[in-house]
C-alpha cells in the first residue's frame, strides 16, 4: 500500500514545483570566497556567530554570505529557505528518477487484464453491449479510480469480497444485475471478467474464469524478460 | 478500434486502463452525448460514495438519517438519477456537510463561483 502515499509525496512535491516558494540557498559559499574550518569540526570548540564579528586570529574570515553560524545561534528556518543540497534533492533527484506525472493520476489505476493473444475480455464485453449500457458500467468501473489507501475499497453495495482477494464490482443497469471480477495488483486493479447475471449466486464457473486470468496476469508479470538471440555479424565465431 | 500493441507475439498482460478507454470512446458523438448527461448525477454519486465510505456508513445507516429509505440512496449512488435541491439538503446534513447551490462564471479554466448555503 506504499504506492498511494508515494505517490502523494510525490504529487506534492510537484505542485510545490509548479508554485515554488522562493527559494533562498544558504549555506553556499562564493567561489572565490576563503574557506574557514567549519564551526562543528572547530577545534577550539568556540561556537563561531557570525554577528558577534569575533574571529579567532589566524583564521580568514568566511564570506558574510556563506557564514556558517553554529546551531546554537542559527535562527529558525524561515519558510522557504533551504541548504543547496536540500535544494538539488528536491529538484533534481526526484525528477531523475520519477519524472513529473500529473496530479491528475489517481494511486490505484483500473485497468483491463490483456489475453495472450492481445484481446481484453472485459473491454470486449463492454464493446458487445449498446451504447448506453456501456458508457454507465464504464461509469461505474472508473470509480475504481477514486481509490486510496484511506479507502481501500469501494463501499458494500458497490463492491464486495468474493474469495481471498478477488472482488467484484456490482454494477447494474436498471434491473440488469451485471458483476466485474478484479483483484489489485500493487497498484493496479485489473479487471479480468465481465458478466450479466443471472442467477441467484455467482456461477463457479465465472470465478474460475477470473482465477485462471489472474493466475496468467501474474506468470506474465513475473516472466524474465526475453533475450534477442546473438546476432550473427562479420565478427560472430 | 483494434489492439494495437507494442510485441503483438508476447504482448503485456496489463491492458488499456480504463480513462483510457474512456477518452477515447468519446470520440463516438452518441457515446458522448450520454456521458455528458450523466456526469453531473456521476459526479454527485461519486462525492456521496467515497463520503459515505470515509464516514463508514452503510446506506440503511445513511437513510436513517436521512429519514428515507436505502432504496433513495441507490438512486442517487446509481449515478442515472437527478437529485432535487431538498433531498441535496438532507444528505449533506446526513454526511456532517453544508449542501451549496450557486452559479459559475467566466471560462471554465478561470471560473467565479457565487454560492449559497442551502
Amino acid at each position: 500500500m506504499a504506492y498511494a502515499q508515494d505517490h502523494r509525496r510525490r504529487a506534492q512535491t510537484f505542485s510545490s514545483l509548479a508554485n515554488p516558494a522562493p527559494i533562498v540557498l544558504s549555506g553556499c559559499e562564493r567561489p572565490g570566497a576563503p574557506r574557514g574550518p567549519r564551526p562543528d569540526t572547530d577545534p577550539t570548540g568556540a561556537a563561531v556567530a557570525s554577528d558577534s564579528g569575533q574571529n579567532p586570529p589566524g583564521r580568514p574570515r568566511t564570506a558574510p554570505t556563506g557564514a556558517r553560524i553554529a546551531d546554537e545561534a542559527r535562527p529558525a528556518t524561515p519558510e522557504g529557505i533551504c541548504s543547496v543540497r536540500e535544494w538539488w534533492e528536491r529538484v533534481f533527484v526526484w525528477s531523475a528518477s520519477h519524472p513529473p506525472r500529473g496530479n491528475d493520476m489517481p494511486p490505484f489505476h483500473a485497468v483491463y487484464y490483456r489475453a495472450p493473444d492481445g484481446t481484453e475480455p472485459v473491454r470486449d464485453f463492454l464493446l458487445s453491449l449498446d451504447k448506453k449500457r456501456r458508457v454507465s458500467l464504464r461509469n461505474q468501473i472508473a470509480r475504481l479510480n477514486l481509490l486510496s489507501d484511506e479507502i481501500p475499497h469501494l463501499p458494500f453495495p458497490h463492491s464486495s469480497q468474493v474469495e481471498g482477494e478477488l472482488r467484484e464490482l456490482r454494477c447494474h443497469y436498471g434491473a440488469e444485475h451485471y458483476r466485474v471480477l478484479y483483484r489489485r495488483s500493487e497498484s493496479l486493479l485489473v479487471l479480468l471478467h465481465a458478466f450479466r447475471k443471472t442467477t441467484k449466486q455467482l456461477p463457479t464457473s465465472d470465478i474460475a474464469t477470473a482465477t485462471t486470468r489472474r493466475q496468467d496476469f501474474q506468470a506474465r508479470m513475473n516472466a524474465k524478460p526475453r533475450r534477442r538471440p546473438r546476432a550473427a555479424g562479420h565478427d560472430a565465431p | 478500434m483494434p489492439n494495437q500493441t507494442k510485441h503483438p507475439h508476447n504482448p503485456s498482460p496489463i491492458g488499456t486502463s480504463v480513462t483510457e478507454d474512456i477518452r477515447t470512446s468519446l470520440e463516438d458523438a452518441e457515446i458522448r452525448s450520454e456521458h455528458e448527461r450523466l456526469a453531473p448525477f456521476e459526479a454527485l454519486a461519486r462525492l456521496v460514495i467515497m463520503r459515505r465510505a470515509a464516514l463508514g456508513l452503510s446506506q440503511e445507516e445513511l437513510a436513517t438519517r436521512m429519514h428515507t429509505t436505502a432504496s433513495a440512496i441507490s438512486r442517487i449512488e446509481s449515478g442515472t438519477h437527478a437529485t432535487n435541491a431538498r433531498t441535496l439538503t438532507r444528505l449533506a446534513h446526513a454526511l456532517d456537510a453544508r449542501a451549496v447551490l450557486g452559479f459559475e462564471y467566466g471560462p471554465p479554466t478561470k471560473p467565479q463561483r457565487e454560492l449559497v448555503v442551502l
